[in-house]
């Protein structure tokens, strides 16, 4: 997955002069080559992602495209302020890539968890936020929004789908057609809705871009009156988005996600996922009494 | 430098007017700094970028973006205004002549880094300067910056630390020791010394270099210079008014 990620965005860098990249303190190894070959427009700033965040601020003012890329609980956690100011107040473009996701790192411990990135970074003017369910539809998605004018938030997660949908910026992509309800599946959380529902008579609607909601696809196929929303952080980011853009129907809406609540017993996310409720057993379990409820 | 003692004296005597008129405050840190962005902005920036980190001291940029026709005549007495663009903290998406919108300290030194760089990468002539407050070098980013801009190598960076003693905490006094170390040029000037900070202005330098400019809170106000704590975001009742204005001169 890294290796996969590193070569799409280093290939940005090569092709576009306009692009700078900034790494805070994560994986110099891995971007070598492009760092040897630009170093001026490929550097690692340090562990500093106030900083590095305001930094890019001042490159995105200059007339350049930065990307800053770092663990997603000091991307986003520790930067919020830079980000929402610097940013989405001064509606600079800029791109913000992650690593970590929700729970990736398992076993570090709360300091490396961030499964509330989407959730804040929604309250912030501007932002965008792409939700790849895998590394060639971040390529796919990173080309649609690098220079849009826009901060755009990139989440990748060592959870990948297996298969890659033609997806495109700001638009969901109808995987299922059914009647008796519908399911928005965001990003990785893809396979294991699948699965769930793979007999079952519901629309499932995937998202690869939260921030703008597709409302117009969701609305164009809507089926029955329930709704529900599977996230891979925080539950309930894009509710209100649902809501807003189905005012005049009468739903109800089911949330799967994390929640607030819960923690990592640190192993494997595999040791963790059953008691997160996020394998297929549990998920078509829980579509089915939704269903029938 | 007579000239530009009377220039910082006529926008002195013009935001005096306002602050009065308008009820709005933050005089004495753009007192403390004017003398600064007037060395900047008359007499030494020709393709360079100014950006104000101690968005405090916005009242004063905007008296010098006025006079230097940046502003449209007479706007500083919209300041705070329903409907004005000059807010008392500068927005970059309104007014004109502001890089970065600041306020919130610690934000413009490590975007003034990523304009220097951005520059450089497109070998644009000229430099960045960058003002911060002592009081502002609390903030964490500013150290960061310290530590990052020598080892980006960014030679058209100058910042000019306002070291107006604002705080009774944390005070510095042995910036020259502790920057070198950063890797930074350093030089000390009398910070309302127009002669003097043109010439540390001007100087070109082969690291990122910072000035250390000696400055009074509330400068050419006795009451103000006082009381630095009380007048911080005070305006002036009528009496207070012309007191200041004597005082002035």
């Amino acid at each position: 997955m890294v290796s996969r990620f590193v070569k799409e965005v280093s290939d940005l860098i090569e092709k576009d002069p306009r692009t700078v990249l900034l790494l805070s303190g994560i994986r110099q190894f891995s971007f070598r080559e492009v760092m040897g070959k630009y170093p001026e427009r490929a550097f690692d700033i340090g562990i500093m992602e106030d900083c590095a965040v305001s930094v890019a601020a001042g490159l995105s003012a200059s007339g350049l495209i930065p990307f800053l890329h770092t663990w997603a609980p000091f991307l986003v956690e520790r930067t919020y302020e830079q980000l929402k100011l610097d940013f989405g107040a001064q509606g600079l473009q800029g791109n913000f890539i992650s690593a970590g996701a929700s729970y990736d790192l398992t076993d570090f411990g709360e300091s490396h968890y961030c499964p509330a990135d989407v959730p804040i970074l929604k309250q912030i003017d501007n932002m965008e936020i792409i939700v790849p369910g895998t590394v060639e539809e971040f390529g796919r998605l990173l080309a649609g929004a690098y220079d849009d004018g826009k901060p755009t938030y990139y989440r990748l997660s060592d959870r990948t789908n297996e298969k890659s949908y033609e997806v495109s910026f700001g638009k969901a992509v109808v995987i299922q057609k059914g009647s008796r309800g519908t399911v928005i599946a965001v990003g990785p959380m893809l396979d294991i809705i699948a699965k769930a529902a793979e007999d079952v008579d519901v629309t499932i609607l995937y998202y690869t871009t939260v921030e703008p909601f597709d409302t117009d696809t969701l609305k164009a196929n809507l089926a029955g009156d329930k709704v529900m929303i599977c996230e891979p952080y925080n539950s309930g980011a894009v509710l209100p988005d649902v809501m807003r853009g189905l005012s005049e129907e009468r739903i109800k809406t089911e949330c799967l996600g994390f929640d607030k609540t819960e923690f990592c017993r640190l192993g494997s996310y595999h040791d963790n996922e059953s008691r997160w409720g996020f394998d297929s057993r549990t998920v078509r379990r829980r579509l089915q009494d939704f269903l029938e409820g | 430098m007579q000239e530009h003692d009377a220039v910082v004296k006529r926008l002195k005597h013009r935001m005096l007017d306002v602050a009065y008129k308008n009820q709005v405050g933050f005089l004495p840190s753009s007192f403390s700094a004017l003398d600064i962005m007037v060395a900047l902005y008359y007499y030494v920036m020709q393709e360079d970028e100014f950006v104000l980190s101690k968005g405090h001291a916005a009242f004063g940029l905007y008296a010098v973006l006025e006079e230097q026709g940046i502003l449209q005549d007479g706007e500083l007495e919209t300041l705070g205004k329903y409907g004005s663009r000059l807010s008392l903290m500068a927005d970059s998406r309104r007014v004109p002549g502001v890089w970065f919108s600041t306020g919130s300290l610690g934000h413009g030194f490590p975007e003034a880094l990523g304009l220097a760089c951005g520059r450089r990468i497109q070998k644009k002539e000229g430099k960045v300067y960058v003002l911060v407050g002592d009081g502002e070098l609390h903030e964490g980013t500013n150290w960061e910056s310290f530590l990052a801009a020598p080892r980006m190598g960014l030679e058209n960076l100058v910042c000019i630390i306002d070291n107006n003693k604002s705080s009774n905490v944390n005070q510095i006094d042995n910036y020259p020791e502790l920057l070198n170390a950063f890797g930074w040029n350093v030089s000390e000037v009398d910070g309302h010394d127009g002669q003097a900070l043109f010439r540390a202005l001007a100087k070109r330098e082969a690291a990122p270099t910072v000035i250390i400019a000696d400055t009074v809170k509330g400068k050419g106000c006795k009451t103000m210079e006082a009381n630095p704590g009380l007048w911080h975001s005070k305006f002036p009742t009528e009496e207070e008014y012309r007191l200041l204005k004597e005082e002035l001169g």
